[in-house]
């Protein structure tokens, strides 16, 4: 990116449970500064709040298109990207289980927003109807599968997670 | 003794597995070997490494349908601080290509450069900048004054084959295809006749008629189009970018760039989704090339989702006329089919699509006497180019809702006419003489589809109707067709290296968009020695790495590249056999690989890791690293088949209607891999569904692509999709590896005349154009009633 002009600000934030600090250029969107320092989890599918590739899981704001947000308003935010859905020893979440068991993952570019939409309603739903995950999903873009083995795999994650599932990291 | 003798063991008896029959991978839905990446975000897709040293590249795209450039003021772009490269047209090389994705010459004419003088599309890059900051590049692209010379332009074909319609190539074609006319804008025309077709009309008892249209959508994949470009430590060129065909891009690139092939490498890093748009060396990628050769840097490319929308291949649209013509006990005594297919500004792919919309539907029903008469032509769009289905889509719209028709007026349930008239094991496909695939197919499961279907839906009974009878229900059905790879065309090769720990390493070129192909390949691998999917690595990502592959291309690869790899591990195994019976001193016959271990006849066996590493630690021998090469190329392009349904219910006082099950049942061979192969077959359903219901890209008068971007582009999601069912009726192809032949593209077709069909059903109106609206069906019921 650019050499001449060097950036203008810079923001904290707790990714994923780690302090960092995200360097920002003006007008920057969080998805943006968030794949400059390296959290290329965050994909951009389109850049204009119509795809869900871009989900994080933002402070208060739970669930977010990160492409929408700009980063200087970020200051002090939490910031959970599907990299916080592996637990402290990198196990996988059940969630990413079930989809690789279901064969819910075909390109991939836009699991990582699929999975927090999916962890998003789980932390609200704990049974949810396929009807609900399908609602979930109305924000995601997936070009590859029909979304059918997505809802199963988020159905059958919801089945193994028990009800009161702790808060993934990144969200303390 | 050799130590490693201490490892052989006694095989457990009775598990007397024949090498070839040990099948521990095939055939069950494994986890995908790049599964992992993907879901835990770590798969590295082209933009998705650190390219803080690279260059910004901007395109300068032509607001003009039809235009010449007379000329190109760049002095204040270039004099911007941190500017680094200005293109125009008379910085790259005068030398015209195809970006269509097959290998030279390609079934294509040479219509364009890597920045043309002439500009034919609305978005066609006219002149490229890299900037040391993105900031830069946008002023600089800002700051270039073109002189265009605006043109008159064309967009829809009936017009551009008008006499005074102007001229979009009038440059004397390079690479002509069958017939072209470049004064009419016409790119080719072809025409295929078996048996005697107006003597078949004329043995009917009726001649039905109908016409059938076809709009423009984009693939839409999720992942942008990116190019990351430089000049490596060996003065070589080096891309980086999302391609299903990475040798023939590297091909191409040389090729336009006068550079030697060895001189260019194409990595192919994890891709997001492909569906044929990936099949082609698009404008993006030469470009980067030419910055990057012209600054000696790093240069980064890549599309907004705008652009990609507006600017990349597009599906074709198509005017597909269908005539029939039956007698009354259901016998199709002639069928002709005409297809006018709109190519845009390029004929890329132009004949082959335009081949391929007639000649799959029309393979479904094997009448004697068969007619395609058929033409592309040039207009000033955006572009067609390869998209799943290939032309089929257009095809089966027009002759599956025809089909319904032509039972319609003999009076018979359109079911039982297709059975009548469906192609069976032994018969022949309709393939152009240019295409020699074997003529008699010898895996047919598509009336086992249709029956599963039927018996599934109730067909006989048709839908239950709601008590309100403002809405009205209907069944509709569709039969489909396509290949596993393009006869006489593709060529894969595999190598496959065994590991001193008895691992394999499979080298293959082929383009793993999404679908799952490198996990197939490792099953194919992993089950001729009777391995694990976790003991085999498959490599396939850069050109300089594996061996020449056509790609992900025609739904070819679980077929032609699969084949290429069975080959490859039964040459290696052989390899062990041989090497194995020197040292016990007995027949390689009688060594067996199975679960892991080579086994002799007298009983003791060691594991493939064991006898690896002694092979290459060279305790009996010379150091040996076996390895087993395969290749594949044939004549042969085996048929998968589906039968789809589709219930709809329809507002009989407004015309809105909504689609409430989708039933595919699809022939596929054997499954590969099952989860897999649903994911494939559901997710082409559901593009086929978004094609029928909403997508469209439309252009106004002027040729501009009417949307503004993502939001105006209709997919599926998530809370659209009706109920869908999907069952895989297996045959055994026995040309294919483990019996499979291809899955990736048959299940698009069906939805789109399953839905019209559906609607015919429920309320007796015929929609004959895509997509299917409420406001058609309303116009249609008003007529009718
Ligand atoms: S990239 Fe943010 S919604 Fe598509
Ligand atoms: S898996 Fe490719 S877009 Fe969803």
């Amino acid at each position: 990116m650019s050499q001449e002009k060097k950036s203008a600000d810079s923001i904290r934030v707790c990714i994923n449970g780690e302090r960092e600090r995200l360097d920002i250029e003006p007008g920057e969107t969080l998805m943006s500064s968030l794949r400059r320092a390296g959290h290329y989890s965050v994909k951009n599918g389109c850049d204009e709040g119509v795809c869900g590739a871009c989900n994080v899981i933002l402070g208060e704001e739970g669930l977010t298109r990160s492409c929408l947000v700009p980063a200087a308003s970020c200051d002090g935010d939490d910031v959970m990207t599907v990299e916080g859905l592996l637990d402290d020893d990198g196990r996988l979440h059940p969630l990413q289980e079930e989809f690789l068991d279901r064969g819910a993952a075909q390109c991939g570019y836009c699991i990582p927003g699929v999975l927090l939409s999916g962890y998003d309603l789980l932390q609200r739903d704990t049974v949810p109807t396929e009807e609900a995950i399908a609602d979930a999903l109305s924000g995601n873009i997936c070009r590859c599968t029909g979304y059918v083995q997505q809802i199963e795999a988020i159905q059958a994650a919801a089945e193994r997670l028990p009800d009161a599932e702790p808060a993934a990291e990144g969200e303390h | 003794m050799p130590p490693s003798e201490l490892t052989e063991q006694s095989t457990a008896s009775g598990e007397t597995n024949e090498t070839d029959e040990t099948s521990a991978a095939v055939g069950e839905s494994v986890e995908k070997v790049d599964g992992w990446g993907l879901v835990t975000g770590n798969a590295r897709y082209t933009d998705d490494i650190p390219t803080e040293d690279a260059l910004e590249g901007r395109l300068l795209r032509s607001p003009h349908a039809h235009a010449r450039i007379r000329s190109v003021d760049t002095e204040a772009a270039e004099a911007i601080e941190s500017v680094e490269a200005v293109l125009t047209n008379e910085d790259v090389p005068d030398k015209r290509f195809t970006r269509t994705g097959f290998p030279y010459p390609a079934p294509a004419p040479f219509d364009e450069h890597v920045l043309n003088e002439t500009v034919r599309h609305v978005g066609e890059p006219v002149a490229a900048v890299a900037a040391r900051s993105a900031d830069a590049a946008e002023r600089a692209i800002e700051a270039i004054d073109v002189d265009y010379e605006v043109l008159e332009h064309v967009l829809e074909p009936e017009e551009a084959m008008e006499p005074d319609a102007p001229t979009l190539h009038p440059e004397e074609y390079e690479n002509p295809q069958e017939n072209a006319v470049p004064e009419r804008n016409i790119v080719c025309e072809t025409r295929h006749e078996e048996g005697d077709v107006e003597a078949g009309f004329e043995r009917a008892d009726a001649v039905v008629a109908g016409e059938y249209e076809s709009q423009i959508v984009q693939h839409l994949p999720m992942e942008p189009n990116t190019t990351i470009a430089w000049i490596d430590d060996r003065e070589r060129l080096v891309l980086r970018t999302t391609t299903q065909v990475s040798h023939i891009c590297r091909d191409k690139i040389a090729r336009a760039f006068g550079l030697n092939r060895t001189d260019v490498t194409v990595i192919k890093p994890r891709v997001g989704g492909g569906f044929g748009v990936r099949q082609d060396t698009v404008p993006n990628q030469f470009i980067s090339a030419a910055l990057a050769l012209e600054t000696g840097r790093k240069v980064r490319l890549k599309n907004s989702r705008k652009e990609d929308l507006h600017v990349s291949q597009t599906r074709h649209a198509q005017t597909v006329e269908v005539k029939t013509g039956v007698q009354e006990d259901g016998t199709i005594t002639a069928m002709h089919v005409d297809i006018t297919s709109n190519t845009g500004a390029y004929g890329c792919h132009a004949l082959a699509v335009l081949s391929n919309s007639a000649h799959e539907p029309m393979s479904i029903y094997p009448t004697g006497n068969r007619l395609f008469t058929g033409r592309a032509v040039y207009t000033n769009l955006t572009p067609g180019g390869a998209m799943r289905g290939y032309g089929a889509v257009q095809g089966t719209f027009g002759l599956e809702s025809h089909i319904d028709e032509v039972a319609d007026a003999i009076g018979m349930d359109p079911v039982e006419f297709r059975r009548r008239n469906v192609i069976e094991e032994g018969e022949e496909s309709f393939e152009p003489a240019h295409s020699e695939s074997k003529p008699k197919l010898e895996s047919v499961g598509v009336t086992e589809c249709l029956d599963r279907t039927c018996a599934t839906v109730g067909w006989a009974d048709g839908p239950d109707q709601p008590d309100d009878d403002r809405y009205q229900r209907g069944y509709g059905i569709a039969l489909t067709m396509a290949k596993s790879g393009v006869p006489n065309s593709e060529y894969s090769r595999c190598t496959i290296t065994l590991e001193d720990d008895g691992t394999l390493t499979v080298r293959i070129g082929v383009g793993d968009t999404g679908q799952g192909s490198e996990t197939v390949m490792g099953q194919i691998a992993a089950s001729v020695f009777g391995l694990d999917i976790e003991s085999v690595h498959v490599k396939a990502d850069d050109t300089d790495a594996t061996p020449w592959d056509n790609g992900a291309y025609a739904s070819s690869t679980t077929y032609i590249s699969g084949n290429a790899t069975e080959k490859a591990a039964r040459d290696l195994a052989g390899k062990v056999r041989e090497l194995a019976a020197e040292w016990h001193e007995t027949d390689p016959e009688s060594v067996e690989l199975a679960d892991g271990n080579v086994s002799f006849p007298d009983g003791t066996s060691m594991t493939l890791g064991a006898f690896a590493a002694e092979a290459f630690e060279g305790v009996r021998g010379p150091k040996r690293r076996l390895i087993g090469t395969g290749e594949h190329f044939t004549a042969l392009s085996p048929k998968p088949f589906a039968a789809q349904f589709a219930e709809v219910e329809v507002d009989t006082q407004t015309g809105e209607f909504e689609v409430l099950r989708l039933v595919n049942a699809v022939d596929c061979g054997q499954a590969l891999n099952p989860a897999n192969v649903r994911g494939q077959i559901v997710g082409g359903a559901v593009m086929g569904l978004g094609q029928t219901l909403s997508e469209t890209l439309p252009f106004d008068e002027d040729g501009r692509p009417d949307i503004r971007g993502l939001r105006d582009y209709e997919v599926m999601h998530a809370p659209d999709l009706p109920e869908i069912e999907t069952e895989i009726v297996e045959t055994y192809e026995p040309t294919g590896p483990y019996g499979a032949k291809s899955v990736g593209e048959v299940s698009i077709l069906g939805p789109s005349p399953a839905v019209a069909n559906a609607v015919d059903d429920a309320v007796g109106v015929r929609i004959t154009e895509l997509p299917i609206t409420a406001a058609s069906i309303w116009d249609g019921l008003q007529e009718g009633s």
